[in-house]
């Protein structure tokens, strides 16, 4: 938002305050039909603002001195100097106006001492219907033979016509005496004076005017007297400034629409800072009409299109920062901010005087206080989001307080802006490339862990000591039974091949995992003696498993359950339940039950164990529960996924 | 001898006990097989074992305590294990040999042949000896010995700070795992050669050393010959 009303600043001069966005020209005029104000504090502050030429939010304090001082003054007269010499230009900010319509008002004779006298900043001319505002201009020295005097005339939502010393030199628009006959032109004008005319001594410059059409105003009216020259080159610095932030801006958001493109992964930040950026690219295609000509009858879809592109605007701002800083309830304080948003508009509408200040701070501290909680919370980038907004916050809250008068230290805004701006853009990059750093190292990380365990996987199924084992047993079978010794290799090369072919996943068929506990039940049969069976308890073969969970289970079921030479049964069982799927396998061992007994911890953090917690972990992180426990003579193993799980 | 196979695989097991009569037959009276820790501890209160052949599953915690428990015994331990990367371990513990699986013919006969001490011991690398005391097993670091001294079936262990320990392994076979600078100078005595101050002829064919806490330990004809040779060297 900052950024709007530097831009503003930049391209204005003498700029409204972006605060005065969507307050309607009649809400004003209405306000101010009857005041006649010339308050001294808001002389002085007019004089300041002559010499220091730029300002943005000083508006503000012109309508808060106006509404609230209400102060009625039947002034002096009211001029300006301006000298060939010395000044390129200056802003016609004070006039004396009259309500109604004489051409007489033109000429110099006539007196305006008992007109009132107020300020063109505040939108509009004056009330609705037709008037005149005239000023004095003083000319101090001779025009160079290159230059002449000009004045230009900006958002001025009238009909009007321009005359220097009584003579008429431009019209735009065709001034009217009701809705029908007024025809409102461009929406900036220049007119040159004469060099005849623009001789050295005292001149009267007078706008005869109608406003019969309601204008949606989004920048303030401006009358500058200055050199052609000069308003030239003046108009060239700006457009230059422009084009430079328009290009930063550009390849800022074409990278990061470029990174989200490209990137696998979904990363919604990434194009939320393109419409981020965009927006500013769009705002400043919109604000060309600072420098072209829009016709004042389409000026009010252009104004409207404008608004409703800064809300939106602050929205995806919000919505960025959410989505940067990972913040959980994204939508609620999204929600909440809109209704911040909505109840300061409505504030506005109520009381515009004194809500217009809070409205520009709404974003700026909301951001404040977001980037805030993330720096609590240790997020990456949230100290760079913190510093930007404060930034943005400062340059606020200066402007405002330069407009109030409170601080008189000036900053040109031509200097602050593509400070702002440069420190705007780099930190969001800053941020945004952190957070891709991050997520390459924290996938990176990821590939590694999956890769760990499928070594780890790899390594427990033929780890040296279980082949040379079973190696050893076939040597003991090999004479006396060759049958068992011939089933035995068959048994260890079936599961050697389903292993082989599984290691690299992330998931199996179940069908597949039951197929390896069977082959390993054969395989630990034959070399302990003993008759080992699974019993298959409603499984739905279509589900996958991460693999080797239960082979892992039954191998340390097995070991620990189980005497040499003792039979033993294993019931795998599935059982799904209002989303929940539930895995059970039990065992007859009959060793466990003396050694729980004597106080043993069946399931003490084995390795075999961590590495099925690390495998559901993996599959199904944050929605798995492992339990275990003696469940009447069976021992039993439960793994709970819940739902969302799969 | 008797001999007890503690082994948790069935046919592993008959495949030792067939090896090992096959190899040392005629000097063995009895082969008994142990699949668990239960078996094994029914078998050794029945009689008395010279030698124990064990699978132990040293990849998990519980292996090295078995190992420690099976030690502190008189009788000798082998292991026979796919695990060979923890044989170093095991040394340290005091077990007389490591065979690896898948058990190789020659390879166990050769730890039959150190056990019957016809076989050149390699230089051991026993680090601890394990005592049982009130039935708690407490390690006792070898480098903290003086000297060993045979009392009736046990044997008495002097450590340097002056205590005393008894331990129920037999001089004859504490002298196969004890490290190389250990020397039987008599009958019941084993010295931690690195201590001896001086050694010397009393006359009348009896010797004496004297160690460096300047106690007067018997000494063997034959170890005071041995010195002799160590010291012209």
């Amino acid at each position: 938002m900052i950024f709007i009303i530097l831009q503003a600043s930049l391209n204005q001069g003498v700029s409204k305050c972006s605060l005065l966005r969507g307050v309607p020209s009649r809400d004003m005029s209405g306000a101010w039909r009857d005041i006649v104000p010339d308050p001294f504090d808001t002389c002085r502050l007019m004089d300041h603002l002559m010499l220091i030429k730029r300002d943005s939010v000083f508006l503000l304090s012109t309508i808060l001195m106006l509404t609230l001082l209400r102060a009625e003054a039947r002034c002096q007269s009211v001029e300006v100097v301006f000298s060939h010499d010395s000044s390129s230009q200056v802003y016609l900010a004070r006039w004396k106006f009259h309500e109604g319509d004489s051409l007489e008002w033109s000429r110099e004779r006539r007196d305006d001492s008992r007109w009132i006298t107020k300020s063109i900043l505040n939108n509009n001319p004056g009330p609705t219907g037709r008037g005149w505002l005239r000023t004095s201009v003083i000319i101090d020295g001779i025009p160079r033979d290159d230059d002449r005097l000009v004045i230009r005339v900006q958002h001025l939502h009238a009909a009007y016509e321009i005359f220097w010393d009584g003579e008429r030199i431009g019209t735009n628009g065709l001034v009217g005496a009701d809705r029908e006959s007024e025809q409102r032109g461009l929406s900036l004008r220049t007119f040159m004076v004469s060099r005849n005319a623009a001789s050295q001594g005292r001149h009267l410059l007078a706008i005869r005017y109608s406003q019969f059409h309601d204008a949606f105003m989004l920048y303030e009216s401006q009358v500058v007297l200055g050199r052609e020259t000069h308003l030239e080159s003046q108009f060239l610095s700006q457009y230059r400034n422009r084009l430079f932030f328009l290009g930063g801006c550009f390849f800022g958001a074409l990278f990061c629409f470029m990174l989200y493109i490209g990137s696998e992964r979904n990363r919604l930040y990434l194009l939320l800072f393109f419409i981020y950026s965009f927006r500013t690219i769009l705002l400043y295609i919109e604000l060309l009409h600072l420098t072209t000509p829009i016709p004042l009858a389409a000026y009010d879809y252009v104004a409207l299109g404008t608004e409703s592109l800064v809300l939106l605007a602050i929205l995806i701002d919000v919505v960025f920062f959410l989505h940067l800083l990972e913040f959980s309830k994204k939508q609620l304080i999204t929600f909440l901010f809109c209704l911040l948003l909505l109840a300061s508009e409505v504030l506005k509408y109520i009381y515009p005087e004194v809500f217009v200040l809070v409205f520009d701070f709404v974003e700026l501290i909301t951001l404040v206080v977001l980037s805030s909680i993330a720096v609590k919370r240790r997020k990456l980038g949230a100290k760079i989001m913190l510093s930007i907004s404060l930034f943005g916050l400062l340059c606020s809250l200066y402007y405002a307080l330069l407009a109030m008068s409170i601080i008189t230290f000036y900053i040109d805004g031509a200097i602050l802006i593509p400070v702002y701006a440069l420190v705007l853009n780099l930190g969001l990059v800053l941020a945004v490339g952190l957070k891709l750093r991050e997520e390459t190292r924290k996938l990176h990380g990821y590939e590694l862990r999956s890769k760990q365990l499928e070594i780890e996987m790899l390594k427990k199924t033929i780890q040296p000591h279980f082949i040379i084992n079973t190696l050893t047993s076939i040597k003991s079978l090999i004479l006396k039974k060759p049958r068992d010794a011939g089933q035995l290799i068959d048994a260890l090369a079936g599961e050697f091949w389903l292993i082989g072919k599984y290691s690299a996943e992330k998931e199996i068929p179940l069908s597949t995992e039951v197929e390896l506990c069977e082959h390993h039940l054969e395989v630990m049969g034959h070399r302990r003696k003993a008759e080992y069976t699974l019993v298959k308890q409603d499984l739905d073969y279509s589900l996958t498993v991460p693999p080797l969970i239960f082979h892992t289970l039954i191998e340390n079921g097995i070991t620990h359950a189980f005497e040499p030479k003792e039979d033993g049964t294993f019931w795998l069982s599935y059982r799904q339940e209002g989303g929940c799927q539930q895995y059970t396998l039990q065992n007859n061992g009959s060793l466990l039950k003396t050694a729980i007994a004597s106080g043993f911890d069946a399931m003490a953090e084995g390795t075999g164990l961590k590495y099925v917690k690390t495998r559901l972990e993996e599959r199904y992180p944050g929605k798995w529960k492992l339990e275990y426990r003696m469940k009447e003579t069976l021992w039993t193993v439960t793994i709970t996924i819940t739902r969302n799980g799969t | 001898m008797n001999i007890l196979i503690l082994e948790d695989e069935p046919p592993i097991a008959e495949y030792i006990r067939d090896l090992t009569s096959s190899l040392i037959g005629s000097r063995v009276d009895r082969i008994d097989i142990a699949h668990t820790l239960k078996d094994a501890e029914v078998h050794l209160a029945a009689r008395p074992i010279d030698l124990c052949l064990l699978d132990l599953n040293l990849s998990q915690a519980s292996g090295f305590e078995l190992l420690k428990h099976t030690v502190a015994h008189s009788f000798h331990t082998v292991i026979i294990s796919a695990h060979t990367d923890q044989a170093f371990e095991a040394f340290q513990y005091g077990v007389l040999d490591f065979v690896p699986k898948p058990i190789d013919r020659h390879r166990l006969n050769n730890a039959f042949q150190r056990f019957f001490g016809t076989a050149g011991g390699v230089a051991t690398s026993l680090k601890y000896l394990v005592v049982r005391k009130k039935n708690a097993l407490h390690l006792i670091s070898v480098d903290e010995v003086l000297y060993f001294e045979a009392q009736r079936y046990l044997v008495c262990i002097h450590l340097q700070d002056g205590r005393t320990e008894l331990i129920e392994k037999p001089l004859n076979r504490l002298i196969q795992i004890l490290p190389k600078h250990f020397l039987r100078v008599h009958r019941s005595f084993v010295v931690d050669m690195r201590f001896i101050e001086i050694y010397r002829h009393k006359g009348g064919g009896t010797y004496e050393l004297k160690l460096k806490n300047q106690k007067f330990l018997p000494l063997s004809a034959q170890a005071y010959r041995f010195l002799n040779k160590l010291a012209d060297q």
